[in-house]
């Protein structure tokens, strides 16, 4: 974790906040049983302001809100963030009918008497983790006031007939919240106040560069470039309601680049990747216009790995 | 599915000149086609890099001046052979795509001529035929000698990636002024008196279809200075719009206003059918929702026509008007439409309904409360416990089970004013299949739609939530005005009343809302149909002698539909829009619905998009405080 660290140090983010990060680990030091939990990050996330923001706000003892439209690296933040602080992630994804009972833990028999089976928010709780609450906006805002004093200044989960569990004060709460043009709802103001945040900026041009270069280290400069280009193209699309953003896929253009490392054409693979992740027809044809518009169909893989 | 009207080339060609001029904010003059009717990636290319380098205002202005020439057409051709390779320089090294792009171009062209009948080479202009030879020639490694003049203007018109469009206009006038003998100042003078707007109109053609045109031509404006009565219907609908066309109305300058007579309620009653609710109902009604901008308007809430209304005496006085026959008969004629076309595309509208039902289906499963039951594991039922002791039944918890409780209404609201002309069995069809849909899973649905004519906002019924069937849903028709903020205020009034709760006023909203919701478990939820431009011939805001101080039309008629759709949350009812407009009305809709909507651009969307609404809508579950 140290490397990472020393990379955030290149990359510029404050040394101070660093430092905060390294005391931080030095104090809490994650158990061994959920050592399995601290995830190591696919890749870096890139952003100097918004590493910043995120590590105060972690470092200041707040929950942190990851807010943005698609493919902004939410997750990746999420993950990277929990690397660099050593802590255990507890993931929950939600959705419409996630309730209390799938957050704090539910009551059950265990044969000889009625016990409470913990939740992942219990748990992170209870053992210094992170808790990851995916797409947070996805549930509904009543169920979701059973976080309401784990989240603010209490720091605590009063599970009915049980113990009062406290937060441990290494853990953290960090939501992420998917909104577009033309869908998810706002969360309430009861819970949005009790989260930093941080409005997740599209992927800089320079930035996304630098991803595709450390994934794919040897691939040409210019066909990179242009690749970056396409996704900009994509996302103004989206936002603009012209294409829904599933084309809108930073995950896809990666495995374009990967397929063409496998052999296809630079056609084949984004048709794969991008194209058919709309089922369209016509949506399909404006998302092939764009791409046509920017990478010749017949890149193959001596051409965009040729550096 | 339904594809016959929606016309997805013009939508390419489009996305492909926002895509290359990088923003989305303007909508282009010029589209450009191949002769198969496609669009022309390549050109339509150039042009959005036109927008992208150059400053459009200077080279559309420029266009104007020379249209008033006979050879127009063929300046059109010149002027963007070398506009095209001066943005092409200006654009190359950061799309490299484009060398690819434009030799493909190179090919097509040479394809293109090879295919050409002896009579279409006549047609062509000789300069411009050389001009493009010698340009594709060299881009395709070809050779073709033109002759030296020929070649000379060939260089001249290579227009370099440095210019600019003032420089760009300036090469183009001296080379008018060298070889054609045309001095653009003075066309200019001569465009000035004919009109700019005629030229402009035709200038384009050669080049491509020009949406400006189309867009003018249906820009109904009278000019004159007072207006006739109002008629309900301007002009006749060609019925072949796409969803992105929408008829624009304008208003008479300096006209006299009319303030609904008895003779007008009369007219009406007669044409859309008796009120809904007695006198005194109506009465409380308008009092209620004719206030602020909206004081000298009236109301008319109907189910429609019955086959006795032609025969009231108000029916029989207003029968003797060609007006009300020409009404009654484009009503009948639009409903025979509307039938004809949900009878030729059967299998496609069974198709989506069938899918949007299943959809729906699942969708309010998955959000309603399912109702409770009993398991091994949950919230202990305490009053239960002592079974775990004495019977050693451990079904002792409750949890969420697999039933759900749906107790919700759904209200389509169409706009059924004349801007929709060009799109009325599409409406029509797209509320049948919602409704439909909404029916077949036991979901209530009412239909109404709202216009405005003469000073009366008129809301009218299709389908009653009460009353299955969806047939009269295809008696949608299009005609008059559309006074959204009046509409939906006097709906939510309607609806709060249907919920045992009053709507309250502004002041009292909160208040109300509550009540609505709490005195009802009932889900209420409102989807408009819509193009987000409300506009109405009654203005917004007139002196005490009848002068308009302001129109119901822009900012001040959306802002009044925003207003109201916040209360309409307010007061618990869900509400967001399906759009299908221009672009220029994204802006309106985002500003007015927030983030609940959709657009649909085609009608094969429908079922993909109404569930992507109503899950938007059902997400949600307590009224928001805020309106938002």
């Amino acid at each position: 974790m140290a490397e990472l660290i020393e990379v955030l140090e290149k990359e510029g983010v404050d040394r101070e906040l660093l430092d905060g990060v390294r005391k931080f680990r030095e104090k809490f030091p994650a158990a061994p049983a959920f050592e399995d939990r601290i995830p190591k990050a696919p890749a870096l996330y890139y952003g100097k302001a918004v590493w910043e923001e995120a590590i105060a706000v972690l470092l200041a003892g707040k929950n942190l809100l990851l807010a943005g439209p698609k493919a902004t690296g939410k997750n990746l933040l999420c993950e990277n963030l929990a690397a660099l602080f050593g802590r255990p992630v507890w993931n929950v994804s939600f959705h419409i009918n996630t309730d209390a009972a799938s957050l704090i833990g539910t009551d059950t028999f265990d044969g000889e008497r009625v016990s409470f089976r913990k939740g992942p928010v219990c748990m992170s709780a209870e053992n210094n983790g992170f808790c990851v609450l995916d797409e947070i906006n996805m549930a509904r805002n009543e169920s979701l006031a059973v976080l309401h004093a784990a989240l603010d200044h209490r720091r605590i989960i009063d599970v009915a007939g049980y113990e009062l569990i406290h937060v441990e004060p290494a853990a953290r709460f960090i939501a992420t919240m998917n909104y577009g043009y033309a869908g998810t709802r706002d969360l309430n103001e009861a819970l949005s106040s009790r989260f930093a945040i941080i409005s997740m900026p599209q992927i800089a041009e320079e930035d996304m560069l630098r991803l595709l270069r450390a994934y794919f280290p040897d691939i040409s400069g210019k066909i990179a470039g242009q690749f970056v280009k396409l996704f900009g193209e994509l996302a103004r699309k989206a936002e603009k309601a012209e294409i829904s953003d599933r084309a809108v896929d930073m995950r896809g253009m990666l495995d374009a680049l990967e397929l063409i490392r496998q052999g296809l054409t630079s056609g084949q693979a984004l048709e794969m990747t991008i194209v058919n992740k709309t089922f369209d027809l016509y949506e399909q044809t404006l998302i092939r216009d764009c791409i046509g518009s920017r990478i010749p169909p017949d890149l193959d893989r001596e051409v965009v790995f040729g550096e | 599915m339904i594809k016959r009207q929606y016309s997805g080339n013009e939508r390419r060609a489009r996305n492909y000149i926002w895509n290359a001029a990088g923003r989305y904010d303007f909508e282009p003059s010029l589209l450009a086609f191949g002769p198969d009717g496609s669009p022309d990636m390549y050109y339509n290319l150039v042009i959005g890099l036109a927008y992208k380098w150059l400053d459009m205002a200077v080279i559309l202005d420029f266009i104007a001046c020379y249209s008033v020439s006979r050879s127009a057409e063929e300046f059109d051709d010149l002027f963007w052979l070398g506009i095209e390779n001066c943005v092409y320089e200006k654009e190359i090294a950061e799309r490299p795509v484009l060398a690819q792009l434009r030799r493909e171009k190179a090919q097509a062209y040479f394809r293109s001529v090879s295919n050409m009948s002896r009579q279409q080479m006549e047609m062509q202009s000789v300069t411009v035929y050389d001009q493009q030879m010698i340009r594709w020639s060299a881009v395709s490694g070809r050779q073709y000698f033109g002759g030296k003049k020929s070649a000379a203007l060939a260089k001249r018109l290579r227009f370099p990636g440095v210019l600019d469009a003032q420089g760009i206009v300036s090469e183009m006038s001296a080379i008018l002024r060298d070889y054609f003998h045309t001095d653009v100042a003075e066309l200019e003078a001569r465009g000035e008196q004919k009109g700019f707007l005629q030229g402009l109109s035709e200038a384009g053609r050669s080049l491509a279809e020009r949406s400006l045109a189309g867009r003018l031509g249906r820009a109904l404006t009278e000019r004159s200075g007072r207006a006739p009565k109002q008629k309900m219907f301007l002009r006749t609908g060609d019925g072949l719009g796409d969803l992105d066309t929408n008829v624009r109305l304008g208003h008479t300058a300096n006209r006299k206003i009319h303030l609904p007579t008895a003779g007008d309620e009369a007219f009406v009653r007669a044409a859309f059918g008796e009120p809904a609710y007695s006198a005194p109902e109506m009465e409380a009604l308008e009092a209620d929702c004719c206030r602020d901008i909206h004081a000298a308007c009236q109301l008319h809430v109907t189910d429609g026509r019955s086959g006795a209304d032609g025969d009231s005496g108000n029916g029989k006085a207003a029968a003797k008007s060609s007006e009300l026959r020409e009404i009654l008969r484009r009503a009948q004629e639009q409903e025979s439409i509307n039938r004809k076309f949900i009878s030729e595309n059967s299998l496609l509208i069974s198709e989506s309904i069938r899918e949007l039902s299943a959809r729906l289906d699942l969708l309010f499963e998955e959000y309603f409360r399912r109702m409770p039951e009993t398991g091994r594991s949950g919230t202990l039922i305490t009053e239960k416990a002592y079974r775990l002791a004495v019977f050693q039944d451990p079904s002792v918890f409750a949890r969420e089970g697999t039933l759900t409780e749906r107790d919700v209404e759904i209200t389509l609201l169409l706009d059924a004013s004349m801007s929709r002309m060009n799109v009325q069995e599409i409406i029509a069809s797209e509320a049948y299949i919602i409704a439909k849909s909404l029916e077949r899973i036991h979901i209530p649905v009412q239909v109404m739609t709202f216009r405005a004519f003469r000073g009366i906002t008129i809301l009218e019924r299709l389908k009653r939530a009460d009353r299955s069937g969806c047939d009269d849903v295809l008696r949608f028709f299009s005609g008059g005005w559309n006074r959204d903020g009046l509409a939906f205020r006097t709906v939510r009034r309607l609806l709060c009343e249907e919920s045992g709760a009053s709507s309250g006023g502004a002041g009292a909203a909160t208040g109300v809302g509550g009540a609505a919701v709490g005195g009802s478990e009932k889900e209420r939820i409102l989807i408009v149909l819509t193009d987000a431009c409300p506009n109405d011939d009654m203005p917004a805001v007139m002196d005490s002698s009848g002068r308009i101080v302001k129109e119901y039309e822009g900012v001040t008629a959306v802002s009044d539909t925003e207003k109201a759709v916040r209360d309409l949350r307010k007061a618990g009812i869900r509400t967001a829009a399906v759009f299908f407009g221009s672009a220029s009305h994204l802006e309106n809709v985002q500003q007015i619905y927030g983030k609940e909507y959709v657009r649909i651009r085609k009608l094969n969307r429908i079922a993909d998009s109404t569930a992507e609404l109503i899950r938007m809508t059902l997400q949600e579950m307590t009224p928001q405080e805020d309106g938002r």
